[in-house]
Parts: structure tokens; sequence; C-alpha cells
């Protein structure tokens, strides 16, 4: 039993063909599992995901990479409440979400 | 507003927003592949109320371009797809992803089901998908 999200690669395509992510800090608001952090978040310097689900953002801290373990985080919380104290960031990705 | 707002405030001067959400058509084609070849057996529509809700945040996103926080840049329309290779397999992204969002007409699971013992089979969900980006002035 499987699932294939995406597999034609459009969203990633689309995406990294409107942004370029390279070096740049990231914050994506609603990344729910993670599953459009990973189309992108190799290129970024850093990347902040939040989302108010905290199943949705432990089901996203144990799909992280090893290698993408010290630039990637996740969080509980959603644009209104949480501390953005580490800010400024250069990109805000609104994840299928608002 | 507020979470533009707030937005505008944690982003640094040039820095930009990405948005990324389904079209204003509301619903998701649902195919059923057999080796291959693709067969429309209907629609699972978003319930009105999440629909209303997708078309004030697009709504808002739209207006606030160019009212001093944030500048309309480059769109692009993609269609965004999702196979599953058992009925099982898609009702539980149904009840992970959509729960409460979407309305999924019997008749039309009654279809796929008999298509897919047939040959080598995955369901297939296609949405139009919009993204956005919004400079930050």
């Amino acid at each position: 039993m499987a699932r294939r999200t995406d597999p034609e690669g459009a969203e990633t395509r689309v995406i990294n063909d409107l942004v370029d992510f390279g070096n740049k800090r990231v914050i994506e608001i609603g990344c729910g599992d993670g599953r459009m952090t990973w189309r992108y978040a190799g290129r970024a310097k850093s990347v902040l995901g939040i989302d108010p689900g905290p199943e949705s953002i432990a089901a996203a801290n144990a799909a992280r990479p090893v290698e993408l373990a010290e630039s990637v985080n996740f969080r509980v919380g959603d644009v209104t409440s949480t501390d953005f104290s580490d800010g400024p960031y250069d990109i805000a990705v609104l994840a299928w979400s608002l | 507003m507020n979470a533009l707002t707030n937005l505008h405030r944690v982003l640094r001067p040039g820095g930009l927003i990405l948005d990324v959400q389904p079209d204003a058509v509301g619903h998701r084609e649902v195919l059923v592949q057999i080796d291959g070849h693709e067969t429309n057996v209907g629609t699972v529509s978003w319930k009105s109320e999440f629909l209303v809700s997708m078309q004030k945040a697009r709504l808002v996103l739209d207006e606030c371009a160019g009212n001093g926080l944030f500048r309309r840049g480059d769109v692009q329309e993609f269609s965004f797809r999702e196979y599953h290779d058992t009925e099982k397999s898609w009702q539980e992204s149904l009840g992970e992803l959509f729960v409460g969002t979407l309305n999924v007409d019997e008749d039309m699971m009654m279809k796929a089901r008999e298509l897919m013992p047939a040959g080598r089979s995955e369901i297939v969900t296609e949405e139009g998908v919009r993204a956005l980006v919004l400079h930050r002035d």
C-alpha cells in the first residue's frame, strides 16, 4: 500500500522556478508533515516550519533527513502567535495555508 | 490581514512570500489508472465552508498586493497529482489530510472499486494549484 505525491515533480519545478531558495532564511507557515519543505530545504540556509498541529510537527521532525538536522527546524504554532525573534527571514512559504 | 501584517514584520525588506494553494475551482478530479490508461470516475469537492475560507484567503492575498506592504510578483498554475495503489491508501490520505474538508461521493467510490481490480491500477487525484509570489515593500 503506497501513496506517491506529485511524482511528476510539478510542484518542485514551479516553486523553485518562481523563487531562488539558495542560501536564504525561510519560514514556512502551515508546514504540516514537511511534505513541501523537502522540495526546497536542501538549498536554503535555514528553514523554520510552523504548524498548529503537534502530530504534524512530530511527523515532520521524524521525516527530517540527517543532513538537514541543523538547518531545518519545526515548531508548533501559527503566524499570529509564534515568536519570530530569530528573524528577519528572506522568504515566507504559505503551504496550502493562510 | 493580521497574518500578512505579521509576515511583513518578520520578512526583511525585499523579502517575499510564496503562496501555494489549490485553485478556486474547489474540487479534485479522481481517475483510475490501469496499465497507464486513465478513466475519470468523478470528483471530490471541497466542503462549502472550506471553499469559502480558501477563496477569502485568496482575496486577502490579492488585495494586499499594492497596499504598501506587498507587491504582486510572478504566478504559475500547475496540476498536482497523488497516486494510490489501493483504495485503503486513498482513504487513509483523505482521513489524514482532508478530514472534514472534502465531500466524497459513494457512487464515485463504487466506480473506482469496479475498475481497480483490472490490471495494475492506481487511484489518481488531480487538482489545479496556484503558486503566487508577493514581494515585501
